[in-house]
């Protein structure tokens, strides 16, 4: 079954004027994608790839065929898909109140992440005639609270899909249009895309031919935040006030990213590399002070990305080994939904970089089952200040094992640590704290199937926190994971992925 | 799988090492010492933070730059990018704006300045947070010679974080009161209400209902919420009195109150000559709040004293200041500085700062007032506002130059000249006291600039070189090198940085010569003082205008002579209205020459045989002349 179908939590993505972190969520499928389109879409013409693919691909594809039940037709080969991502919770701290993450580092575990759903739909046409090929996409992204839980109607959604993609018009080509997420391989673990993790509306041109995966894709956004667009009360052309787009600028991001697929090194070790590029470029602007009329300019700016994956798979049953690394400046080094803070002095992202080093693994027996995660990310802000506590190391490292005492009924545990070590001093205690947390979880697992990858998937959690003196210090000093270096959790989760537009 | 096997445990050990490593230069460099050798030598330059220099755009929060009321972005990153800017000036004293985090804004207006006091153990965050505070100090003091660093510090009040429930409806209000035809219309406001020495009282249209109830106001997103530290929230420490009205109408008030007669008043010259008005006054002045809603603590309460005690000693141990400008002196009562300052001074020697150095704000220039906040291990000097209205009198409007020798003698009798124990020293090792180190200045920024009423460079530069001379510590206003002549608050808060920092303008070229001729010249630092010359003649009298002294130290005798006079040349002579030359402490003989400005080595005079010396000095001109 594919693994796939996970949220991420952005940190480094803040909004100015909103209270904290802004956290964006959106599902990605990319591992089993990548794995998968060769062996699925691309077997005609590669199948070499098809016949090599990773056992997550081979899931994947084994999933999506099962479900792209063809719809009758007189005319055209069509198929309606529809698939679902979701994950909730019933939990509690033990002392009445609902679960909090307790997260120090930007990408924490997952294992206390609160809910998320997503409902996919898809159409495809396969034209009578010749290979030409066409499918719609939309997702439906479901944000946390629920309805049963709030008593509130109104739910928070979004539309994380919305694109076309067609195939069949050249050899090896695919081509897409719309919006779109858009990104590679994940930490399940941690909820994080390392390397590779785009949301935009544009559209983007891919070329598989065997082993060699060739990615290019552009787009733009332009955020509501008044560092890219403001509306301005004017005097209007008759009685009263009239609205203007003062401020509108609109990033351009563009991204190339290579694959070269190595099957069968040896009788038990498949692997891909990867390399990575990406490119921002904010145009210049102007914000106007709508009380005193002033304007501030705000200058034009740019960023890029470059990084590199290493992938291993087939040393183990449904085993497999990624290594990231990324290197971001500039506007890149926020994200392409970031909205800089700590600009230079100039009003620009210059001198601000990101870098990430990073892993994950799963390896499996008929008994056992391991998944790991580990990564490193140094970020530094564009202001002149070094010593403030923006500018940061953070890490975390994380183990889930699981006995899989029969096929539906697993034992899981949970092992992990997370720090950040910021540049700057506390606020409250006036010295440089590093907050850990060190996180224990046990749950009681009830299976689709044998497999840490196997969903849906019911598990019953009990997590013990422990946070050091810098841990608690992380949060506001009215917040109740303040008081105690111990912390408890309890809950059912349940989470699925079934079906889903992986691409 | 040997490939990840290898992996994993670099990284575990990577994190390992990142996590752990707990501490880099900010943190373990930074200590606490002595950075004086004699608080005499130092030049003092005053500095609003929010308006010096903006060196970290990051913490730009609720800037407007065209709004004189907020905050412009000026941080503590800005004056470290400028310290060669001070150096090249030549001042060797920072002071610089209270520290504290401030509520953000009331009525309109922002506390950029930092006297609003919300949290006294918190940085502001416009200015940076505490590593960047010890980084600018540690900056500073890493300059040879060391700049000392001195913190601006508020006892008195803190910002308008409550109000007074006068209706008791829970909410505070505002509303007009009378008919406006069978009585005045007037306004209340429960925020800063006035003063009533019963303390403000609750009032509903029945009448009087006791003591209005304080409320405390909770609206975080402008940091207006109660004070920290938590003790800070008794509604026992405060005064609750309302705001002080006594101000410009001191008779009126003490005649409404009841305390002194129409009779009284008539008969007397000033208030001040009423015993029972001047007792009214400070009961408004040290209890009430200060205008503008600034409640005032009642520092008359131990346990008062003691936490401003450790929130401000808490503020040398945190960042290494070494000295303390304290704001509103003479809004607090005697006793709390007899209990203060002494608590300062034994902390800051336990924490190896021998020559901890406190100057207070009195805004009076009723000389002896100043004086009496020196006496009984109060504080080491105060900043100089009686001598700041001589120098207008004599520098702009034309006054007689006797009357800064009028001053200079009530000196010794209005200021302590007994030393403090812990107390600043010499480079000798001998106590200073307070009348060798009272701080002298020509504007601030709460007085207009010395050019807002008087647009003479010439003038200025007199002014400035009068301030450098005398005995005492000069003290410059940001701004005043550069030819600022902005009014009243906020307009002499200028942006520093319109002036591009020059240091190629005349005034900024004057004060350099003056850093330089002090730097020098030790007798012009440390040196005893003797008047040797002043004149009540304002007009075409050949010494009108002219003050002249002598600054001596270990034998090194200098003479300096000035003419505040703005249109003619003058002389150290009365001779043609009757008097003699002037008499010098030279042996007969000597020949002096002036070492300043020019430098003209036939800018000459020889002590006669009767030990004068006549000298003659240019408009707005001073010289400086030492034995050759």
């Amino acid at each position: 079954m594919p693994r796939m179908n996970k949220v991420s939590s952005r940190p480094n993505a803040r909004w100015s004027g909103a209270s904290g972190w802004w956290r964006v969520v959106f599902p990605a499928w990319m591992l089993a994608l990548l794995l998968a389109w060769p062996s699925g879409l691309f077997a005609q013409d590669a199948p070499a790839v098809g016949e090599e693919a990773s056992p997550v691909a081979e899931t994947a594809e084994a999933a999506e065929t099962a479900a792209a039940a063809p719809v009758e037709s007189t005319s055209i080969e069509h198929a309606f898909t529809f698939g679902s991502y979701g994950r909730i919770q019933a939990a509690g701290d033990l002392k009445g109140h609902p679960a909090q993450d307790i997260n120090v580092a930007g990408h924490g575990p997952r294992i206390l992440e609160g809910p998320y759903a997503e409902l996919d739909f898809g159409y495809r046409m396969e034209h009578p005639k010749d290979d030409f090929a066409v499918r719609m996409q939309i997702t439906l992204a479901l944000f946390e609270d629920f309805f049963h839980f709030t008593g509130d109607v109104d739910q928070r959604m979004g539309l994380r899909n919305l694109y076309a993609e067609a195939e069949g018009f050249l050899p090896y080509v695919k081509l897409w249009l719309g919006s779109r997420m858009y990104r590679g391989d994940d930490i399940y673990l941690f909820d994080y895309w390392p390397l590779d993790n785009l949301n935009t509306v544009g559209g983007g041109v891919g070329v598989f031919y065997k082993a060699l995966e060739i990615k290019w894709q552009a787009g733009v956004n332009r955020l509501t935040d008044d560092f890219q667009f403001q509306e301005l009360e004017v005097p209007g052309r008759g009685v009263g006030a009239e609205s203007v787009v003062g401020l509108d600028r609109q990033r351009f991001i563009t991204s190339l990213k290579g694959t070269y697929h190595l099957f069968d090194v040896t009788d038990h070790l498949s692997m891909k590399v990867s390399l990575y590029g990406e490119f921002h470029h904010l145009p210049s602007g102007g914000f106007t002070n709508s009380e005193t009329q002033t304007k501030e300019d705000l200058p034009s700016d740019l960023g890029w990305v470059v990084g590199a994956q290493l992938g291993l798979w087939d040393f183990a049953p449904h085993g497999h080994f990624n290594l990231f690394l990324r290197y971001a400046e500039r506007l890149a080094a926020y994200g392409e939904w970031g909205v800089p803070w700590g600009l230079n002095n100039n009003d620009t992202t210059d001198g601000a970089q990101e870098l990430v080093a990073g892993f994950s693994l799963n390896w499996e027996s008929r008994w056992v089952g391991v998944m790991g995660a580990g990564y490193v990310r140094k970020f530094k802000d564009a202001d002149p200040n070094e010593v403030d506590l923006d500018d940061f190391w953070e890490g975390a490292l994380a183990a889930r094992p699981h006995i899989f005492i029969t096929d539906h009924f697993h034992q899981g545990f949970e092992f992990s640590y997370q720090w950040r070590r910021p540049e700057g001093l506390s606020v409250i205690e006036e010295t440089r704290l590093v907050p850990q947390v060190w996180q224990l979880s046990v749950m009681e697992v009830l299976s689709w199937d044998r497999g840490t990858y196997e969903r849906p998937q019911f598990r019953l959690v009990y997590t013990l926190s422990h946070l050091n003196k810098g841990a608690r210090d992380v949060f506001p000093l009215e917040d109740r994971r303040r008081d105690s270096a111990w912390q408890h959790y309890f809950g059912a989760q349940v989470e699925w992925w079934f079906n889903s537009s992986y691409r | 799988m040997m490939k990840q096997a290898g992996i994993l445990p670099i990284l575990m050990i990577l994190a390992f090492i990142l996590g752990c490593v707990d501490g880099a230069a900010v943190d373990e460099d930074f200590e606490v010492g002595s950075h004086v050798e004699d608080w005499r030598d130092e030049i003092i330059y005053q500095v609003m933070v929010d308006r010096f220099a903006n060196g970290d755009r990051s913490n730009d929060f609720n800037v407007d730059p065209v709004s004189e009321a907020a905050y412009h972005g000026g941080d503590w990153q800005g004056l470290i990018d400028r310290l060669d800017y001070f150096e090249e000036l030549g001042v060797t004293a920072l002071w610089i704006s209270p520290v504290v985090k401030n509520v953000e804004e009331d009525a309109g207006f922002a506390s950029y300045h930092g006297y609003w006091a919300q949290d006294f153990t918190s940085v502001n965050p416009h200015f940076g947070d505490l590593a960047k505070l010890r980084e600018f100090v540690n900056a500073c003091h890493a300059r040879n010679p060391p700049i000392k660093v001195i913190l601006d510090v508020v006892v008195n009040h803190i910002g308008q974080l409550f109000y007074y429930d006068i209706n008791r409806n829970g909410q505070p209000d505002e509303w007009l009161t009378g008919s406006a035809t069978s009585s005045p219309l007037s306004r209340a406001t429960e925020w800063d209400p006035d003063f009533d020495s019963r303390g403000v009282q609750a009032f509903t249209s029945m009448g009087e209902s006791g003591s209005a109830p304080i409320r405390w106001v909770y609206m975080p997103e402008i940091s207006r919420t109660p004070p920290m530290p938590e003790e800070f929230q008794n509604p026992d420490w405060y005064n609750r009195m309302g705001r002080v009205t006594v101000w410009g109408r001191e008779k009126d008030a003490c005649l409404t109150e009841g305390v002194i007669t129409r009779e009284e008043a008539d008969n007397a010259g000033s208030w001040r000559d009423l015993p029972a008005c001047e007792a009214y006054v400070t009961l408004q002045e040290t209890r009430g709040d200060f205008p503008g809603g600034l409640k005032d603590l009642d520092t008359t309460l131990p346990e008062v004293r003691q936490a401003l005690f450790k929130v401000f000693a808490d503020w040398i141990e945190k960042a290494d200041f070494d000295g303390f400008r304290i704001d509103t002196v003479k809004h607090v009562e005697h006793e709390f500085f007899q209990y203060f300052c002494p608590q300062i001074r034994q902390f800051a020697h336990s924490l190896g700062k021998e020559n901890f150095f406190m100057f207070g704000e009195v805004f009076d220039g009723y000389d002896p007032l100043l004086g009496s906040y020196t006496h009984d291990d109060e504080l080491d000097s105060l900043f100089y506002f009686s001598q700041k209205f001589a120098i207008d009198g004599v520098f702009k409007y034309n006054g007689p130059t006797s009357g800064l020798e009028d001053l200079y003698q009530q000196r010794l009798a209005n200021y302590s000249r007994t030393s403090k124990p812990n107390g600043p020293v010499g480079a000798d090792g001998a106590s200073l006291v307070p009348t060798q180190l009272l701080v002298n200045f020509l504007d601030n920024h709460d007085l207009p600039r010395f050019l807002y009423d008087f647009e003479d460079i010439d003038a200025l530069h007199a002014a400035l070189f009068y301030q450098f001379t005398i005995d005492g510590l000069p003290c410059l206003y940001y701004g005043t090198e550069q030819e600022f002549d902005g009014g009243n608050d906020p307009a002499n808060r200028e942006d520093m940085w319109k002036s591009g920092y020059a240091t190629d303008g005349p005034t900024f070229r004057h004060v350099q010569k003056l850093t330089a001729l002090r730097r020098d010249y030790a007798p012009l630092r440390r040196g005893d003082f003797t008047i040797r010359w002043s004149t009540d003649h304002v007009a075409d009298e050949q010494d009108a205008g002219i003050y002249a002294f002598e600054r001596e130290y270990k034998g090194e005798r200098i003479l300096v002579v000035i003419n505040a006079h703005g249109s003619h040349a003058a002389r150290t002579s009365a001779t043609d209205t009757g008097g003699g030359e002037m008499t010098v402490g030279f042996p007969a003989g000597t020949r002096l020459v002036n070492v300043f400005e020019d430098a003209d080595p036939n800018d000459e005079a020889v002590v006669s045989g009767n030990q004068t010396v006549n000298i003659v000095v240019p408009a707005r001109g001073g010289k400086v002349f030492v034995a050759r």
